[in-house]
């Protein structure tokens, strides 16, 4: 089925991203990044390359290769002559937005026919047709053409307030910067006012750092770097990388060694690099934020306290000091969940969704908001469903029986997050009767989950050997208001240390009863093939964790368990002496075929009780 | 007769735009559930058949980040050598071997076709207007496991 995506068609950068059952997804081109530099050139041999190709060959090839073209969107602009043809700049456009459209195909395997495309808020009329026109050559049904702080505020779901609200954007990404006041009311967005500056962005600020970078090498080495083209190359990487750094640390290293190299020997360039230095030197770039800033606000007739929400947009809005700068001019702490890279693209998707009709209630999946499950041996609850599990869900497990000739099992349905049965909520309880009389852990009982899309949820219990069922229906699981969840899940968080004891306590002593189980079965059935005194030698220590049993002491049923557990290794290994006199007795090799291999139960998967 | 007729035709007017009944609200609800659950149906299969290949690819990008990182070590070998330091080589040649077992590979392009898929032009000089020749290799580019992992910095002449 063919698929409607949302483009940010950038100035240097242009981001895809589509909504995938109800959750936007940004898509990596072929190359593999989630950006493609918006670049479009026309080789000499007759190829169109478009993106970081095209920036690879560009100083090769200047005439032919277009950057930033958006800047020329509306205009009367035409290109040189290329191969016998001009071209407008929604032609050149249109490249960047094939080459958008085939990653897309080759990522999701399926044809993409219609898009959401995003345009700066200050676009005229001429400039949005022009996009239009662009997507069209590029074979895109446009479905819309939208604000690009509209986006941004869809991406974040602010049009789904139950009042008016003001939302800002400050939008800083490679080149440009733009501030725009948004207001949002019964899901109408309105551009109050939008300022910025055309050619300000993330690129003047590495630009700051290979300047200082460039003086400090000339002041150690006398050799001026910005004259070197390889050099300049290495400065601009190694430049964005310490700012990138900077973001997350107080100080980096740049490192770049064998710089250059002069008559007396290569040099190397090592500096460091403070967060207080970058900041100092980048202050007048932080200054010309704040002006278009102040004058949106202005424009819009608020004051700072008027606005509700802050959004940023654009690579360079991770500084801290423009975080710091938004902060202390708008006094809100500003979202930034979303990647600032990403989040324009993400909501042209979320737009191109709603047009399409694809972002329908029905489709919104529930999960269930805890975790359901029964109580098994030692009031220990068993979940079958994780909370957070998406619904509508089936689970089926297998139980089995804690004793012999059990002539029930009880399903005790529970919902909660503890490990104890006793500490979760009692959903229902019902029994399975008449089963046939079989040893513990022998017969195999089939419980089922079974939510559907409203959160019923239907519980079965199954016994294999008689196909006897039983099973019940649980719609009021529901009922549990968002207080009351929370309130079990944190409580599940803070008592989960002590849980975890018990729990563990109980399994000891599951263990410690199975083991007694198991060496009573073997000695009734194996016990006249050993000697007297290898009989008493395992019935002492059988006898001590049967007496322990009976007590409160997990520390004495376990220490009770490892001694019987020695015990009965070493009867078992008489057993098998024995065994293999028999079998050698009769010439017949001991091909795994093991004695006692009947006696060892499966891990049992413990029982309804 | 043509009296009757009128009225009947009228009775039929109103009839064209009835109400649904509930059989057809209910057929269109039914067709618009089956058309929903068609299209969650190909997203997923879509997705997992997605999600089997892009795992793969995964692995090989997480280590490529790993070994991209790396890059700036092999540079420094390379210049050390290339300027004479005595004891590099060495230490170069393992750490490239190791590299190389695992899926690096460098790329030979002095001399051949400029391609800018496997480099970046960052000085240029005219030429006889002939195809564009990488005529010297300022960074050596690197291949990941098929994939370019950093492409080389190159001076194009032409």
């Amino acid at each position: 089925m063919p698929k409607a995506v949302g483009i940010d068609l950038g100035t240097t950068n242009s981001v895809v991203a589509v909504l995938e059952a109800g959750e936007p997804v940004v898509i990596p081109n072929s190359e593999g990044t989630r950006t493609t530099p918006s670049v479009v050139a026309f080789s000499k041999a007759g190829e169109v390359l478009v993106g970081e190709v095209a920036k690879r060959q560009a100083i090769t090839n200047p005439d032919r290769t277009f950057r930033s073209i958006k800047r020329h969107m509306g205009e009367n602009w035409k290109s040189e002559d290329i191969d016998g043809k001009r071209y407008t700049p929604q032609e050149i456009s249109a490249r960047t937005l094939m080459k958008l459209k085939r990653d897309a195909e080759a990522y999701l395997g399926d044809t993409v026919t219609q898009a959401v495309i995003t345009v700066p808020a200050y676009f005229d009329d001429a400039q949005r047709t022009a996009t239009k026109e662009a997507g069209q050559i590029a074979g895109l049904e446009v479905l819309r053409i939208i604000n690009e702080p509209t986006a941004a505020a869809l991406a974040y779901g602010l049009d789904k307030g139950s009042e008016d609200e003001t939302v800002l954007v400050f939008d800083l990404g490679g080149g440009t910067f733009d501030v725009s006041v948004l207001e949002i009311g019964d899901g109408v967005f309105e551009v109050k006012s939008t300022h910025g500056d055309t050619h300000l962005g993330g690129d003047d600020w590495d630009q700051r750092i290979i300047d200082w970078l460039v003086q400090q090498f000339k002041a150690a080495h006398g050799v001026d770097l910005s004259q070197d083209r390889m050099a300049v190359q290495r400065l601009k990487e190694a430049a964005e990388k310490a700012k990138i750094e900077l973001s997350q640390t107080q100080q980096t290293q740049i490192n770049l060694p064998f710089i250059t190299a002069t008559a007396s020997g290569p040099l190397h360039l090592d500096e460091s690099l403070t967060r207080a230095k970058f900041q100092e030197m980048t202050a007048d770039l932080i200054e010309r934020c704040r002006k278009p800033f102040e004058q949106a606000i202005t424009d819009a007739g608020l004051s700072k306290g008027q606005i509700n929400h802050v959004i940023l947009v654009g690579g360079s809005t991770r500084m801290p000091a423009v975080q710091d700068l938004v902060q202390s001019m708008t006094g809100k702490e500003p979202n930034r969940t979303v990647n600032p890279d990403e989040v324009v693209a993400v909501g042209a998707a979320v737009q191109a969704g709603v047009l399409r009709g694809d972002v329908k209630d029905v489709l919104l999946l529930d999960v269930t908001p805890l975790s359901l499950g029964i109580e098994t041996k030692g009031g220990v609850m068993t979940k079958l469903i994780e909370r957070n599990t998406t619904i509508p869900t089936r689970r089926t497990e297998v139980f089995t029986t804690a004793e012999d000739m059990q002539p029930s099992v009880e399903i005790h349905v529970l919902q909660g997050e503890r490990e104890m049965a006793s500490y979760n909520k009692t959903l229902g309880k019902f029994q399975l009767v008449d089963l046939p009389p079989a040893p513990r852990g022998a017969p195999q009982i089939e419980v089922t989950f079974d939510i559907d899309a409203n959160g019923i949820v239907h519980v079965s219990a199954k016994d294999r050997a008689t196909s006897k069922e039983q099973s019940m229906t649980i719609t009021g699981q529901s009922s549990l208001s968002k207080d009351d969840i929370n309130k079990m899940v944190k409580d599940a968080e803070s008592h989960a240390e002590e849980d975890r004891k018990r729990r563990e306590e109980a399994e000891i002593r599951n263990n410690a009863d199975s083991l007694v189980y198991q060496t009573e079965k073997v000695l009734r059935e194996q016990g006249d093939k050993v000697s007297e005194e290898e009989r008493t030698a395992i019935e002492g220590p059988l006898a001590d964790l049967k007496s322990v049993l009976g007590g409160q002491d997990t520390e004495a049923i376990k220490a009770a368990t490892e001694k019987l557990m020695a015990a009965s290794q070493a009867f078992s290994q008489k057993l098998y002496e024995a065994a293999a006199r028999d079998t050698n007795a009769t010439g017949t090799s001991a091909s795994g075929q093991t004695p006692g291999d009947d006696d060892i139960v499966d891990a049992e998967i413990v029982d309804e009780k | 007769m043509s009296e009757h007729e009128q009225q009947s035709m009228e009775e039929g007017a109103d009839i064209a735009a009835p109400e649904p009944t509930e059989l057809e609200v209910a057929q269109r609800e039914r067709d618009e559930f089956k058309d929903i659950a068609l299209r969650v149906q190909a997203d997923f299969e879509n997705y997992r058949k997605r999600a089997a290949g892009q795992l793969a690819d995964e692995v090989d990008r997480s280590t490529g980040k790993i070994v991209e990182s790396l890059l700036s070590v092999l540079d420094a070998c390379e210049a050390a050598v290339a300027h004479g330091v005595d004891g590099v080589e060495p230490i170069w040649s393992a750490l490239i071997g190791t590299l190389q077992k695992h899926g690096l590979e460098a790329l030979d392009l002095e001399g051949k076709e400029f391609d800018p898929e496997l480099a970046e032009a960052v000085v240029h000089e005219e030429g006889d207007g002939g195809v564009s020749t990488v005529v010297e290799v300022l960074r050596t580019g690197y291949r990941w496991k098929g994939r370019v992992l950093r492409a080389a910095m190159v001076k194009v002449k032409g």
